[in-house]
């Protein structure tokens, strides 16, 4: 089967049902769901929960019909994604947030594990901001379309949320020198 | 060019998105302004650091293939009219 663009195989489920479009599509784009729900899960059995409940709401809702091209396949995808990290990150009780495994494993002095508790301690919107527009390679147009937000507001979250990651290392790097 | 001016261009300044002229005019404005210096270098740091810091591992071996079969079974049984045709096995699970 000629595989084509995201759409083509979207259609070409839609329209005779083929399940191999639904399998290209997965192999297609399994990494980067994964490696966007690491983004906010350290452990990785979490995150690949995340990835299960992301292709399975996104098969049943492409079965329903519910994706109607209005956005990129990828970033309908995406959207997803970010739904089921943020609705799992707000379920209590979960021990595995990308902050408390850190508390719990990382060394204090390593500067990866600084970052990424200083990214665990964001608001939920500005650490999305910096997960899409910094790590991900994500153009601020794309990513308003992922958060749901104008163009304007977005590149103003991804300046306040750099300026607060660097306010809160800033911080930490103070408390550690005694300063 | 005020600091504030300076402030709200640092992190297109930090992505290399600015035009030539404006980007002479913020190396102008912080070659001459101390708060503005560190502004820029405290930020590009944060933005270094973070960028250096997110190395993946990858998702378990067998993990795809797993959920390729589990999706397969469950989103063909499903009742939102996704038809698993059996007939079309050529890459196996479908």
């Amino acid at each position: 089967m000629e595989l084509g663009t995201d759409e083509q195989l979207v259609s070409r489920f839609m329209s005779v049902g083929d399940g191999r479009a639904l399998e290209a599509l997965f192999r297609r784009h399994m990494e980067s769901v994964y490696r966007l729900a690491r983004r906010y899960f350290a452990v990785r059995e979490d995150a690949e929960e995340v990835v299960s409940e992301t292709f399975f709401r996104c098969f049943r809702a492409l079965g329903d019909g519910q994706y109607r091209g209005e956005s990129l396949f990828r970033t309908w995808l995406t959207r997803i994604t970010v739904n089921v990290c943020l609705e799992r990150l707000r379920q209590p009780r979960l021990p595995t947030l990308l902050l408390d495994a850190l508390s719990e494993t990382a060394a204090p002095e390593t500067e990866p594990g600084d970052v990424q508790l200083a990214l665990g301690k964001l608001p939920d919107d500005q650490r999305l901001a910096l997960i899409l527009c910094d790590l991900e390679g994500y153009e601020a147009k794309e990513a308003s379309l992922i958060i749901g937000r104008s163009v304007t507001a977005v590149k103003s979250l991804h300046y306040r949320a750099r300026r607060t990651l660097r306010d809160i290392l800033e911080r930490e790097k103070r408390e550690e020198d005694g300063v | 060019m005020e600091c504030e001016t300076v402030r709200e261009l640092l992190g297109n300044y930090i992505d290399e998105d600015l035009t030539d002229t404006l980007r002479r005019a913020v190396d102008k404005h912080v070659a001459n302004c101390t708060t503005c210096l560190v502004d820029l270098t405290t930020l590009q740091h944060a933005v270094d650091s973070l960028k250096e810091s997110q190395e993946i591992e990858q998702a378990s071996p067998w993990f795809a293939e797993r959920l390729l079969h589990r999706l397969a079974q469950e989103t063909g049984a499903s009742p939102t009219g996704i038809e698993t045709p059996v007939k079309d096995l050529q890459l196996g699970l479908w």
